[in-house]
Protein backbone atom coordinates (compact mmCIF):
# COMPACT_ATOMS: atom_id res chain seq x y z
CA UNK A 1 0.00 0.00 0.00
CA UNK A 2 1.49 3.92 -0.66
CA UNK A 3 2.60 5.19 1.87
CA UNK A 4 0.41 8.94 1.39
CA UNK A 5 -3.45 7.89 0.84
CA UNK A 6 -4.77 9.39 -2.50
CA UNK A 7 -8.02 10.58 -0.23
CA UNK A 8 -6.91 10.86 3.45
CA UNK A 9 -10.60 11.65 4.66
CA UNK A 10 -12.76 9.93 2.74
CA UNK A 11 -16.53 10.52 3.42
CA UNK A 12 -18.31 7.64 5.28
CA UNK A 13 -21.70 6.98 4.09
CA UNK A 14 -24.56 5.09 6.15
CA UNK A 15 -24.76 1.27 5.24
CA UNK A 16 -27.92 -0.21 4.21
CA UNK A 17 -29.73 -2.94 7.19
CA UNK A 18 -29.93 -6.67 6.26
CA UNK A 19 -32.37 -7.64 3.62
CA UNK A 20 -35.68 -8.77 5.50
CA UNK A 21 -36.69 -12.14 4.38
CA UNK A 22 -40.09 -12.17 2.98
CA UNK A 23 -42.39 -15.24 3.52
CA UNK A 24 -42.30 -15.84 -0.23
CA UNK A 25 -38.61 -16.68 0.30
CA UNK A 26 -39.49 -19.49 2.72
CA UNK A 27 -42.63 -21.26 0.38
CA UNK A 28 -40.16 -24.15 -1.70
CA UNK A 29 -42.90 -23.04 -4.64
CA UNK A 30 -41.97 -19.74 -5.52
CA UNK A 31 -39.24 -18.77 -7.45
CA UNK A 32 -37.19 -15.72 -6.42
CA UNK A 33 -35.79 -13.55 -9.23
CA UNK A 34 -32.62 -12.21 -9.24
CA UNK A 35 -32.76 -8.31 -8.31
CA UNK A 36 -30.95 -5.37 -8.20
CA UNK A 37 -30.87 -5.66 -4.00
CA UNK A 38 -29.96 -8.63 -4.63
CA UNK A 39 -26.59 -7.77 -6.73
CA UNK A 40 -25.97 -4.89 -4.51
CA UNK A 41 -25.79 -7.22 -1.50
CA UNK A 42 -23.42 -9.12 -3.57
CA UNK A 43 -20.87 -6.10 -4.53
CA UNK A 44 -21.70 -3.85 -1.55
CA UNK A 45 -18.99 -5.22 1.35
CA UNK A 46 -16.10 -5.28 -1.25
CA UNK A 47 -13.55 -3.81 1.16
CA UNK A 48 -11.53 -0.85 -0.37
CA UNK A 49 -7.98 -1.28 -1.29
CA UNK A 50 -6.74 1.67 0.81
CA UNK A 51 -9.22 1.95 3.41
CA UNK A 52 -10.57 -0.26 6.00
CA UNK A 53 -14.16 0.80 4.67
CA UNK A 54 -16.62 -1.13 2.56
CA UNK A 55 -17.73 0.55 -1.41
CA UNK A 56 -21.01 0.95 0.16
CA UNK A 57 -19.69 2.88 3.32
CA UNK A 58 -17.26 4.66 0.62
CA UNK A 59 -20.85 4.88 -1.64
CA UNK A 60 -18.96 3.92 -4.25
CA UNK A 61 -21.12 1.57 -5.28
CA UNK A 62 -25.07 2.25 -5.01
CA UNK A 63 -28.25 -0.13 -5.41
CA UNK A 64 -29.74 2.52 -7.42
CA UNK A 65 -26.72 2.27 -10.22
CA UNK A 66 -26.85 -1.41 -10.17
CA UNK A 67 -29.45 -2.69 -13.31
CA UNK A 68 -30.64 -6.00 -13.35
CA UNK A 69 -32.86 -7.48 -16.19
CA UNK A 70 -33.02 -11.44 -14.56
CA UNK A 71 -35.22 -12.43 -17.97
CA UNK A 72 -32.50 -11.24 -20.13
CA UNK A 73 -29.63 -12.09 -18.27
CA UNK A 74 -28.15 -8.88 -18.10
CA UNK A 75 -26.55 -6.92 -15.28
CA UNK A 76 -25.21 -3.33 -15.55
CA UNK A 77 -23.15 -1.90 -12.40
CA UNK A 78 -22.21 1.54 -12.40
CA UNK A 79 -19.55 2.88 -9.46
CA UNK A 80 -18.46 6.12 -8.33
CA UNK A 81 -14.33 6.46 -7.47
CA UNK A 82 -14.73 8.69 -4.08
CA UNK A 83 -12.20 11.21 -6.22
CA UNK A 84 -11.77 11.91 -10.02
CA UNK A 85 -8.03 10.74 -10.52
CA UNK A 86 -8.11 7.62 -8.49
CA UNK A 87 -5.68 5.55 -9.50
CA UNK A 88 -7.18 2.20 -7.69
CA UNK A 89 -10.63 2.83 -10.19
CA UNK A 90 -9.64 0.05 -12.03
CA UNK A 91 -8.14 -2.25 -9.24
CA UNK A 92 -11.99 -1.60 -7.38
CA UNK A 93 -13.86 -1.95 -10.73
CA UNK A 94 -11.79 -5.53 -10.96
CA UNK A 95 -12.90 -6.19 -8.29
CA UNK A 96 -16.44 -5.86 -8.43
CA UNK A 97 -16.20 -7.80 -11.83
CA UNK A 98 -14.63 -11.07 -9.79
CA UNK A 99 -16.94 -10.82 -7.15
CA UNK A 100 -19.80 -10.58 -9.85
CA UNK A 101 -18.06 -13.69 -11.94
CA UNK A 102 -17.96 -15.99 -8.51
CA UNK A 103 -21.33 -15.40 -7.10
CA UNK A 104 -23.55 -14.51 -10.61
CA UNK A 105 -24.90 -17.58 -12.38
CA UNK A 106 -23.21 -18.16 -15.76
CA UNK A 107 -25.83 -17.00 -17.63
CA UNK A 108 -25.34 -13.21 -16.98
CA UNK A 109 -23.58 -10.93 -19.03
CA UNK A 110 -22.35 -8.42 -16.55
CA UNK A 111 -21.45 -4.61 -17.78
CA UNK A 112 -19.41 -2.85 -15.41
CA UNK A 113 -18.79 1.32 -16.22
CA UNK A 114 -17.41 4.43 -14.07
CA UNK A 115 -20.44 6.53 -13.38
CA UNK A 116 -20.13 8.95 -16.29
CA UNK A 117 -18.54 11.88 -15.62
CA UNK A 118 -16.86 10.47 -11.96
CA UNK A 119 -13.46 9.92 -12.82
CA UNK A 120 -11.20 11.59 -15.26
CA UNK A 121 -9.60 8.91 -17.81
CA UNK A 122 -13.41 6.68 -17.54
CA UNK A 123 -13.13 5.15 -21.31
CA UNK A 124 -9.80 4.09 -20.77
CA UNK A 125 -10.56 1.70 -17.59
CA UNK A 126 -14.49 1.13 -18.50
CA UNK A 127 -12.78 -0.24 -21.57
CA UNK A 128 -10.35 -2.38 -19.39
CA UNK A 129 -12.73 -3.68 -17.61
CA UNK A 130 -15.18 -4.42 -20.41
CA UNK A 131 -12.09 -6.69 -22.04
CA UNK A 132 -12.37 -10.17 -21.07
CA UNK A 133 -8.91 -10.88 -22.21
CA UNK A 134 -7.55 -8.40 -20.08
CA UNK A 135 -9.33 -9.44 -16.89
CA UNK A 136 -8.58 -13.06 -17.14
CA UNK A 137 -5.06 -11.87 -17.66
CA UNK A 138 -4.72 -9.92 -14.76
CA UNK A 139 -6.25 -12.51 -12.75
CA UNK A 140 -3.28 -14.48 -13.96
CA UNK A 141 -1.46 -12.25 -12.02
CA UNK A 142 -0.62 -14.25 -8.62
CA UNK A 143 0.46 -10.40 -6.81
CA UNK A 144 -2.94 -8.60 -8.36
CA UNK A 145 -5.56 -11.16 -7.06
CA UNK A 146 -4.10 -11.92 -3.96
CA UNK A 147 -4.87 -8.10 -3.89
CA UNK A 148 -8.55 -8.44 -5.33
CA UNK A 149 -8.69 -11.16 -2.87
CA UNK A 150 -8.24 -9.04 -0.18
CA UNK A 151 -10.93 -6.70 -1.12
CA UNK A 152 -13.36 -9.85 -1.75
CA UNK A 153 -12.48 -11.44 2.11
CA UNK A 154 -15.65 -10.49 4.38
CA UNK A 155 -14.22 -8.53 7.48
CA UNK A 156 -15.55 -10.34 10.99
CA UNK B 1 -19.18 -33.44 24.41
CA UNK B 2 -15.91 -35.11 25.17
CA UNK B 3 -18.05 -38.44 25.51
CA UNK B 4 -19.74 -37.97 22.17
CA UNK B 5 -16.41 -36.85 20.28
CA UNK B 6 -14.66 -40.00 21.20
CA UNK B 7 -17.56 -42.05 19.58
CA UNK B 8 -17.53 -40.25 16.30
CA UNK B 9 -14.74 -42.62 14.79
CA UNK B 10 -17.06 -45.61 15.21
CA UNK B 11 -20.31 -43.32 14.57
CA UNK B 12 -18.66 -41.55 10.93
CA UNK B 13 -20.10 -44.61 8.59
CA UNK B 14 -23.26 -44.26 9.76
CA UNK B 15 -23.67 -40.58 9.94
CA UNK B 16 -22.08 -40.71 6.17
CA UNK B 17 -24.47 -43.06 5.12
CA UNK B 18 -27.83 -41.61 6.85
CA UNK B 19 -27.02 -38.86 4.45
CA UNK B 20 -28.38 -40.74 1.50
CA UNK B 21 -31.13 -42.14 3.59
CA UNK B 22 -34.64 -41.22 2.04
CA UNK B 23 -36.03 -39.47 5.09
CA UNK B 24 -35.64 -35.84 4.70
CA UNK B 25 -35.76 -35.02 8.46
CA UNK B 26 -32.64 -37.30 9.48
CA UNK B 27 -30.81 -35.73 6.17
CA UNK B 28 -31.21 -32.16 8.19
CA UNK B 29 -29.98 -33.33 10.76
CA UNK B 30 -27.30 -35.35 10.03
CA UNK B 31 -26.12 -32.05 7.77
CA UNK B 32 -25.95 -29.98 11.10
CA UNK B 33 -24.53 -32.77 12.94
CA UNK B 34 -21.99 -32.73 10.32
CA UNK B 35 -21.13 -29.16 10.13
CA UNK B 36 -20.52 -28.55 14.45
CA UNK B 37 -18.00 -31.73 13.63
CA UNK B 38 -16.35 -30.10 10.76
CA UNK B 39 -15.21 -27.07 13.35
CA UNK B 40 -15.01 -29.47 16.58
CA UNK B 41 -13.41 -32.62 15.21
CA UNK B 42 -11.12 -31.87 11.72
CA UNK B 43 -9.10 -34.62 12.33
CA UNK B 44 -11.92 -37.27 11.97
CA UNK B 45 -13.77 -35.44 9.35
CA UNK B 46 -10.30 -34.87 7.17
CA UNK B 47 -10.26 -39.05 6.55
CA UNK B 48 -13.91 -38.66 5.18
CA UNK B 49 -13.27 -35.79 3.07
CA UNK B 50 -13.14 -37.88 -0.11
CA UNK B 51 -16.82 -39.47 0.01
CA UNK B 52 -18.25 -36.35 2.23
CA UNK B 53 -17.37 -33.80 -0.98
CA UNK B 54 -19.43 -35.73 -3.36
CA UNK B 55 -22.23 -36.86 -0.84
CA UNK B 56 -23.04 -33.16 0.20
CA UNK B 57 -22.68 -31.72 -3.88
CA UNK B 58 -25.41 -34.41 -4.37
CA UNK B 59 -27.32 -32.54 -1.64
CA UNK B 60 -27.26 -29.02 -2.46
CA UNK B 61 -29.14 -30.35 -5.25
CA UNK B 62 -32.03 -31.86 -3.14
CA UNK B 63 -34.70 -30.35 -5.21
CA UNK B 64 -36.97 -31.48 -2.30
CA UNK B 65 -36.42 -29.07 0.48
CA UNK B 66 -34.47 -25.75 0.44
CA UNK B 67 -33.67 -26.23 3.78
CA UNK B 68 -31.78 -29.60 3.01
CA UNK B 69 -29.67 -27.91 0.10
CA UNK B 70 -28.63 -24.55 2.31
CA UNK B 71 -27.54 -26.71 5.46
CA UNK B 72 -25.27 -28.83 2.85
CA UNK B 73 -24.22 -25.71 1.88
CA UNK B 74 -23.23 -24.46 4.88
CA UNK B 75 -21.10 -27.96 5.62
CA UNK B 76 -19.43 -27.69 2.36
CA UNK B 77 -18.29 -23.97 3.32
CA UNK B 78 -16.98 -25.31 6.54
CA UNK B 79 -14.93 -27.57 4.94
CA UNK B 80 -12.65 -25.01 4.04
CA UNK B 81 -11.31 -24.62 7.31
CA UNK B 82 -10.00 -28.04 7.50
CA UNK B 83 -6.26 -28.63 6.67
CA UNK B 84 -5.01 -27.38 3.51
CA UNK B 85 -4.01 -30.27 1.71
CA UNK B 86 -6.71 -32.12 2.33
CA UNK B 87 -9.53 -29.92 0.85
CA UNK B 88 -7.12 -27.87 -1.88
CA UNK B 89 -7.41 -30.92 -4.33
CA UNK B 90 -11.03 -30.29 -4.48
CA UNK B 91 -11.22 -26.85 -5.43
CA UNK B 92 -11.89 -27.05 -9.30
CA UNK B 93 -14.17 -29.55 -8.92
CA UNK B 94 -16.74 -27.87 -6.16
CA UNK B 95 -16.27 -24.27 -7.74
CA UNK B 96 -17.33 -25.82 -10.80
CA UNK B 97 -20.35 -27.83 -9.14
CA UNK B 98 -21.44 -24.53 -7.28
CA UNK B 99 -22.07 -22.96 -10.41
CA UNK B 100 -25.47 -24.23 -10.37
CA UNK B 101 -26.49 -23.50 -6.69
CA UNK B 102 -25.73 -19.77 -7.43
CA UNK B 103 -28.73 -19.78 -9.88
CA UNK B 104 -30.95 -21.71 -7.47
CA UNK B 105 -34.75 -20.91 -7.88
CA UNK B 106 -34.57 -19.53 -4.09
CA UNK B 107 -33.12 -16.15 -2.72
CA UNK B 108 -32.04 -18.03 0.74
CA UNK B 109 -30.19 -20.85 -1.26
CA UNK B 110 -28.43 -18.25 -3.54
CA UNK B 111 -26.92 -16.51 -0.63
CA UNK B 112 -25.80 -19.30 1.61
CA UNK B 113 -24.11 -20.62 -2.07
CA UNK B 114 -22.30 -17.49 -2.92
CA UNK B 115 -21.06 -17.44 0.62
CA UNK B 116 -19.80 -21.35 0.06
CA UNK B 117 -18.80 -20.64 -3.40
CA UNK B 118 -16.17 -17.97 -2.49
CA UNK B 119 -14.78 -19.06 0.79
CA UNK B 120 -13.39 -21.84 -1.80
CA UNK B 121 -12.45 -19.88 -4.46
CA UNK B 122 -10.60 -18.51 -1.33
CA UNK B 123 -8.60 -21.26 -1.01
CA UNK B 124 -5.05 -21.32 -1.75
CA UNK B 125 -4.63 -17.57 -1.74
CA UNK B 126 -2.93 -16.12 1.42
CA UNK B 127 -5.56 -14.05 2.74
CA UNK B 128 -7.43 -16.95 4.47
Amino acid sequence: MATTLENANPTIFLQKTEREVLPDEENEDVVDKIDEREVFDLIRSINDPEHPLTLEQLNVVEQSLVEVDDANNYVKVQFTPTIPHCSMATLIGLAIRVQLLRSLPERFKVDINITPGAHASEDAVNKQLADKERVAAALENTHLLEVVNQCLTVRH
Amino acid sequence: KQVLLSEVPNLMPLLVQSLSCDEQSLKLSTLQTMYSLVLDAPEIISRQVTSLVPMLLGLTKFQLSMKVRMEALKCLGALTTLPHHVVYPYKTKVCKALADSVDDKKRLVRKEAVKCRNEWFLLGSSVR
